[in-house]
């Protein structure tokens, strides 16, 4: 069992979960138009933090690590600063998804020295991250491509299941940069504008960037504010088809909900709401569709946070999930941000606008490239 | 699980020297790694078009899972759902990411490259090739530690999650390449290995 004891959210609606869920409710978007990857290009649409964004000063000095360590750091500091989990203990363990880690700084590095080829390791990343914090042991990290977040939230479940540690502290994050925007924009992926997750007329996604923590604890936590909440369930699968497109059928998604569900001892009519990955591309939301049909879910409100705060890769999975533990807590449907019209021949329940709720189960889902998807199960007690 | 579960069968490729169980199968030629990688491709005398389309990482881990699994049934027996993959590197994609950078900085990146600049992508890559539908999860990590690796699969077979698994080690940069993967699932043969971390250990050290 793993309940969630605290959380945390960086993004640029807020510097804390509370924060980015009020504004998210509040149905504001992060989402605006930047300049083009390449001169000549079209722009581009993403949810970007500031560039002045600095970690809060009480964290002391941090100018020697990267933007993206400093946002791990951040998030993980104001989560766990909420609990007496020790990060200094043996019997806890600090686990980080994320895709690219420091990639952006080939961004303004045009030759490869020695110094920018270990920094761009993630394996660096996790060292100083987990120095910063005294961390006695190598963290763990997973790099899942954009399930990510949910897979990390998933490993560090069932280490507390296995007895091995009483608290995990799971953090993830990812950064815009032009390496990554590139690539998604080569791929005919990036939307014209901002994008419109389970539509109709979707065209593609927003990359966004962001870091968030959850801190899981293998026995209810003690200075839990509001109603308890625990990770119940959750599975990873593959859809053995096809690197970067997404399964035709989605059985492989629905069949890791079904075990996510299973795990859970929860039957699929007792899912309140899903927290979708949405991500607004053609493929994946049909996916997702003829997935939810498949896990028996599909009539549930369904909600996607991509068209508020972008795809956030690494930590999108994180987000998510903090963003559905808070609907759980607080009665509400999380929004989605650009929903226009029911996409065909499968439309969704789309929970477009928020809406108070009783919600006692929430379903998280994600997908990513490499045919990966995955399934988390949260539970109000 | 009706038995505990063993290590099957091993594949490691090191030094353009591809070994299963320990003996040596195949030493390609010195030279770069693609020229060994083909000459591996080659020696399974398989046609798999897509090989030709992956990157270094991809290629490397393709051919450990296909010297471990060819001409076995070690996966027949279970439904795909059932089969899964857990890896781990210590450099991720960054052999990809660098070759993708340059494209970026020609101003002509290339969504075909842009793929693989995820590790866990060689893992898609063995999932498709052998109808791995289960967990599939890429780890990075400095060294190879096989404790924390065999404690969770460990618990994914115990509990049912997975019948079969693969798991090891596949990591790939401009510094040098490594891979090693093994077969893991209930057996009752007793002169195959237990599938505990010094055995896992030592058989990657080997």
């Amino acid at each position: 069992m793993a309940y969630i004891a605290a959380h945390n959210i960086i993004s640029p609606l807020g510097d804390t979960s509370a924060a980015t869920f009020a504004a998210v409710l509040a149905g504001r978007s992060a989402v605006a138009e930047y300049p083009p990857v390449f001169a000549g290009g079209e722009p581009v649409w993403a949810s970007k933090l500031s560039a002045d964004w600095q970690p809060p000063t009480q964290l002391g000095p941090l100018s020697e690590y990267t933007r993206f360590e400093q946002l791990l750091i951040a998030s993980i500091a104001e989560a766990t600063a909420q609990t007496e989990v020790d990060l200094t203990s043996p019997r806890t363990v600090l686990v980080l998804a994320t895709t690219k880690g420091n990639i952006g700084l080939l961004d303004d590095e045009p030759q490869l020295t020695d110094d920018l080829f270990e920094q761009l390791q993630l394996t660096h990343s996790s060292r100083v991250v987990a120095a910063y914090f005294g961390s006695p042991a190598a963290p763990m990290v997973v790099s899942n491509a954009c399930i990510s977040g949910v897979a990390a939230l998933l490993v560090a479940q069932r280490l507390l299941a296995s007895g091995q540690y009483d608290a995990a502290v799971v953090a993830g994050a990812d950064t815009v940069s032009r390496f990554v925007l590139s690539g998604f924009q080569a791929f005919q992926a990036l939307s014209a504008g901002p994008c419109r997750p389970f539509s109709e007329d979707r065209d593609g996604i927003n990359l966004g960037e962001a870091a968030a923590t959850m801190v899981l604890t293998a026995t209810t936590p003690a200075a839990m504010v509001g109603p308890v909440v625990r990770l119940a369930g959750g599975a990873i699968s593959n859809d053995a088809n096809h690197i970067s497109g997404p399964s035709r059928t989605g059985q492989e998604l629905a069949n890791a909900i079904g075990e996510a569900l299973a795990g859970a001892a929860l039957p699929a009519d007792s899912v309140d709401f899903i927290a979708g990955h949405g991500t607004a591309t053609p493929f994946n939301d049909a996916m997702e569709a003829k997935a939810f049909a498949l896990a028996g879910v599909a009539g549930r409100p369904v909600s996607s946070v991509k068209g508020a705060l972008g795809h956030t890769l690494g930590a999108a999975g994180l987000v998510e999930s903090v963003l559905s533990v808070l609907a759980l807590q607080h009665g509400q449907l999380l929004p989605t941000a650009g929903y226009s019209q029911p996409m065909q021949p499968q439309p969704l329940a789309v929970s477009a606008v928020a809406a108070a709720a009783n919600s006692r189960v929430a379903l998280k889902t994600a997908s990513g490239f490499g045919g990966c998807n995955g399934a988390l199960v949260f539970v109000r007690e | 699980m009706l038995s505990a579960p063993r290590i099957l069968r091993t594949c490691s490729i090191a030094d353009h020297a591809v070994r299963v169980n320990g003996q040596r199968v195949l030493a390609g030629p010195t030279g770069s790694f693609p020229e060994f990688a083909e000459t591996a491709y080659r020696n399974l005398g398989i046609e798999y078009p897509k090989f030709h389309k992956m990157d270094n990482l991809a290629k490397l881990g393709f051919l450990a899972a296909e010297f471990l699994l060819t001409d076995t049934d070690l996966l027949a027996g279970t439904a795909p759902e059932r089969r899964g993959i857990v890896a781990a590197n210590a450099t991720s994609s960054l052999d990809a990411d660098l070759r993708y950078q340059a494209q970026v900085v020609q101003q002509r990146p290339s969504p075909a490259l842009f793929v693989y600049t995820l590790p866990n992508i060689a893992l898609g890559e063995i999932c498709i090739r052998h109808g791995i539908k289960g967990e599939n999860m890429l780890f990075v990590a400095a060294n190879y530690e096989a404790a924390p690796q065999v404690s969770y699969l460990d618990s994914l077979l115990a509990a049912g999650t997975l019948t079969t698994a693969l798991g090891g080690w596949l990591d790939f940069s401009t510094r040098g390449y490594r891979a090693f993967l093994y077969a893991v699932g209930a057996s009752t043969d007793p002169a195959l290995p237990a599938f505990s971390p010094d055995n896992v250990q030592q058989l990657f050290s080997t």
